[in-house]
């Protein structure tokens, strides 16, 4: 990163950490309601960049594991088991199972076939709680006590959530950051420009895919954790397939193999979801043509156009 | 569970099957031939809905609304051939994803500005309101009847335009090699034209049958086109056969095992358990399916077989 | 004396094609032999079969004494086996110093660490250089491997192969479009390496087979017709009618 990326990184984070003292001043507390949300998707759309941008398997079933993290708070709250680090282990854990199982069957194929396999096993996911109706069916399930963490953090006040999840989001990118250039990282993003050149240097690509998958897995059902503990409401309604289509288009919107890229991409889908609506019933149609052109021109994303456009200035 | 219950369930898997034959058919050409994943597929399945049941409202007659309707789909299939899924066919897949994604918006959000958030409903014709006596005690809905056949014709139209035509004959060779199909000097952009509005079509069909029995709402499409896929991965994408057995297969096993899972697990678990596990393992049984048929075919069962 | 790669009665088939037909191969360390024939003949077929990337219909594969027919690419690269690819097969977007580097960490395995950059540790960086010095491409390190010439993606792809001390080594037209002052600089590299592996070498150059092969083996239509020291096979009467003489007045 640049100096100035390092000092643009910083004020950001100022910003960030002073936001709540403002939204208390000014009392917009609805302000920091959106930016918790936009960094929860942040945090979604970073761990499907990394198996989407850096490492090339392009999943439309991702939002599955935001479901299983929710469910994961909302299930053992349920049963008024409210101890939030075993929900979490409970939400890392199935998440990264979960990836591993329908990972051992979606990366043995490829291409169009991966796409599709891994909306099936999303999908599927979606019905099998839709048909619980233990725990809602497809009502949902309302989560009447956040996550207790004990050491005197209190989740149910919101200044204290809106921190956690600026430190998760922050120790995903910072994650992001440090894996995709490691050992590890070097290989996923060589895997992603030439399998069988990577097989035949003796690496087991098999392996290293569904390594990365799982660990994009369990990111995602972390995202999922905090969700369930911001919304208090759980549906199966969170892991349809168009929201995974949507994460995909927050990595693409922002930029995809960057580190940066999902936190742009969902600050543009949050701000679209947010602004647009005071402007016009139809929003959804602006969205779906803003789609479309990043598809046809979009290489790259904002961040893509931006370094463009900063090239073009520079010579 | 007795013979008449499962005579009668295995008529709605079919009927399933049928429904999902028909949007199949058209996305698995479409991705055979012109390599295009196309996620707005269940857009016209909406729309076919949506303009049949407004034909049949101001025409009163759903015969006349039919015959319409399934023309129309087809134009509006061949005008987003030509206007947005033309651009695409040399995309990458991901890029392919993105803007099919958005025309569903597109797609959803039009529909609601002309029909309104609410969906629409009408009345089948008396004549297809009643039921057939198929056996002593089984009746089953004429209009169900009606459906299983005319996608099963469908299917038999189909499979003989593919398999004994001139332009199945390019079809199938543009689903194996592209090039050669260019290189036979058949103007191809007609041709992808033809099949992305036959696919829209047939769709269409799909969606305006089963319209009198739901109704026709916003994003109806996006839940079956699921099941759409399911269907083409375990037939092998590109192969109308394999879309057929895929789709029928699935009907039946969806179908069935919603309706039966509960006593057949009775016979192993306790009542209570049954009761409670089996509509969670009915909704996985279509995708244990594919899981099974891929970790042994990869590419389908109808699939090409390379190695 | 006993041998780096044997091949026993391997077939290949596609569709009702035969591209490899029982074919015998044995190769010792120190040894380079060259494999020749028209195209189509199975030459690239046949180093696919070695190398995993295809899987044999029929017959065993044997690497460093061990039975490999069943392993998979990677795993045979375990056994000592490094290969080239007909076609420039690289990491065309990152840099030389990358390319040779992802090839050196396959070797000394850390490629399931986490956390701290990667292309750090003096022991790889020692060794991408003593690559690249070796294939003269020092000058290169932090290049855009696309932007390379022909001649030295071809001494890419041979650093890169090079780089788990292979002791059996697959080479698929290494001088195929190199100039030629590459080639010869190509003849005295391979001469340099048969010292530590066994190679096998399919080559159209006859220049670089008649200098390098120790052993000449003659493919057509899958099968091996001849095989021979160089000058058996410059006499050969078969190998010249079915190679050597396509350009030849029986050529018809």
């Amino acid at each position: 990163m640049t100096k100035r990326g390092w000092w643009f990184a910083g004020v950001m984070v100022l910003g960030a950490l002073l936001l709540p003292f403002w939204a208390e001043y000014a009392r917009e507390p609805f302000v920091l309601d959106v930016i918790i949300r936009l960094m929860i998707l942040a945090i979604a759309a970073s761990s499907l960049n990394l198996i989407l941008g850096y490492s090339g398997m392009v999943s439309l079933g991702h939002a599955v594991f935001i479901g299983i993290g929710a469910y994961a708070v909302g299930i053992p709250a349920y049963y008024d088991l409210n101890n939030g680090w075993l929900q979490l282990a409970v939400a890392l854990g199935v998440s990264g199972l979960f990836g591993l199982l329908t990972g051992l069957i979606c990366l043995r194929t490829r291409g169009a076939y991966f796409i599709m396999i891994t909306l099936a096993f999303a999908q599927m996911m979606y019905f099998i709680f839709v048909s619980i109706e233990e725990y809602g069916g497809d009502d949902g399930l309302v989560i009447y006590a956040r996550s207790e963490m004990g050491l005197g953090v209190d989740l149910n006040d919101n200044n204290q959530l809106y921190f956690l999840v600026l430190i998760c989001l922050l120790a995903v990118m910072i994650l992001v950051h440090r894996l995709t250039r490691s050992d590890f990282g070097q290989v996923i993003k060589s895997i992603k420009i030439n399998e069988v050149r990577m097989q035949a240097l003796g690496y087991s690509t098999f392996r290293y895919r569904l390594v990365c998958y799982v660990i994009s897995a369990m990111i995602c059902g972390l995202a999922g954790w905090l969700l369930g503990n911001f919304t208090g409401f759980i549906s199966p309604e969170m892991m349809d397939w168009t929201r995974s289509g949507e994460l995909i288009a927050m990595v693409l919107l922002g930029g995809a193999a960057t580190v940066v890229g999902p936190l742009l991409g969902a600050s543009i889908f949050i701000g679209v979801e947010t602004l647009l609506p005071e402007v016009t019933l139809y929003w959804h149609l602006y969205l779906g043509i803003l789609l479309i052109i990043v598809a046809k021109f979009g290489r790259g994303g904002l961040l893509g156009w931006w370094t463009q456009w900063l090239r073009g200035t520079r010579s | 569970m007795d013979g008449a219950l499962i005579m009668i369930q295995v008529l709605n898997g079919l009927q399933l099957g049928v429904l999902l034959f028909l949007l199949a058919a058209g996305l698995t050409l479409v991705f055979g031939i012109m390599d295009f994943i196309n996620l707005a597929h269940g857009a016209f399945y909406m729309l076919g809905a949506f303009i049949c049941a407004t034909l049949a409202l101001w025409l009163d007659s759903f015969l006349l609304a039919v015959l319409l309707a399934v023309p129309i789909t087809f134009g509006i299939g061949v005008v987003v051939e030509l206007g947005i899924a033309r651009q695409l066919y040399q995309a990458d897949h991901l890029e392919q994803i993105l803007a099919t994604f958005g025309l569903i918006l597109i797609a959803d959000t039009l529909v609601q500005m002309i029909w309104g958030p609410e969906g629409l409903t009408f009345a089948l014709p008396e004549i297809l309101n009643g039921q057939v006596r198929l056996f002593r005690d089984v009746d089953f809905p004429v209009y169900r009847i009606l459906i299983i056949s005319v996608g099963l014709l469908v299917a038999l139209a189909l499979y003989l335009v593919v398999s004994h035509t001139r332009i199945g004959m390019l079809i199938r060779a543009g689903a194996s090699n592209r090039r050669m199909v260019e290189a036979l000097g058949v103007d191809i952009r007609m041709l992808f034209t033809l099949v992305f509005a036959a696919g829209a079509a047939m769709a269409g069909l799909a969606g305006l049958m089963i319209a009198p029995i739901t109704e026709a709402s916003i994003g109806m499409g996006n839940e079956i086109l699921i099941v759409a896929f399911v269907v083409i991965v375990i037939g092998g994408i590109g192969s109308v056969q394999g879309a057929f057995f895929g789709a029928i297969l699935v009907g039946l096993i969806d179908t069935l095992g919603r309706s039966f899972l509960d006593d057949l697990l009775g016979l192993f678990l306790s009542h209570q358990a049954a009761e409670t596990s089996a509509p969670a393992i009915s909704a996985m049984l279509i995708y244990i399916l594919m899981a099974v048929i891929l970790t042994f075919r990869p590419k389908g069962l109808f699939g090409p077989r390379t190695s | 004396m006993s041998h780096a790669l044997e091949a026993r009665g391997i077939s290949r088939s596609f569709g009702g094609i035969h591209a490899v037909v029982d074919v015998d191969l044995r190769l010792a360390k120190g040894e380079i032999r060259a494999v020749i024939g028209p195209n189509g003949a199975g030459k690239t077929t046949l180093v696919g079969l070695l190398a995993g990337s295809l899987k044999a219909d029929n017959g065993e594969i044997h690497l460093a004494q061990r039975n490999a027919t069943r392993l998979p690419v990677h795993e045979r690269v375990k056994l000592g086996l490094g290969r080239t690819f007909q076609i420039t097969s690289l990491f065309g977007t990152l840099s030389v110093f990358e390319n040779i580097a992802i090839a050196v960490q396959s070797y000394q395995g850390h490629s399931f660490r986490f956390w701290r950059p990667a292309n750090r540790k003096s022991a790889l960086i020692e060794r991408v250089h003593e690559l690249a010095r070796d294939m003269g491409l020092e000058q290169d390190l932090h290049t855009p491997a696309e932007t390379l010439s022909h001649g030295k993606h071809r001494l890419l792809e041979l650093a890169m192969a090079l780089a788990a001390y292979p002791s059996i080594l697959l080479l698929d037209e290494p001088a195929a479009g190199l100039g030629i002052e590459e080639t010869q600089n190509l003849i005295a590299i391979l001469d340099h390496l048969k010292q530590d592996a066994a190679i096998l070498l399919v080559e159209h150059d006859m220049d670089v087979v008649f200098s390098v092969a120790d052993e000449v083996t003659v493919m057509v239509d899958g099968a091996i017709i001849a095989t021979g020291s160089p000058d058996d096979i410059r006499s050969n009467q078969r190998a010249q009618q079915a190679y050597l003489g396509e350009s030849g007045p029986d050529h018809a």
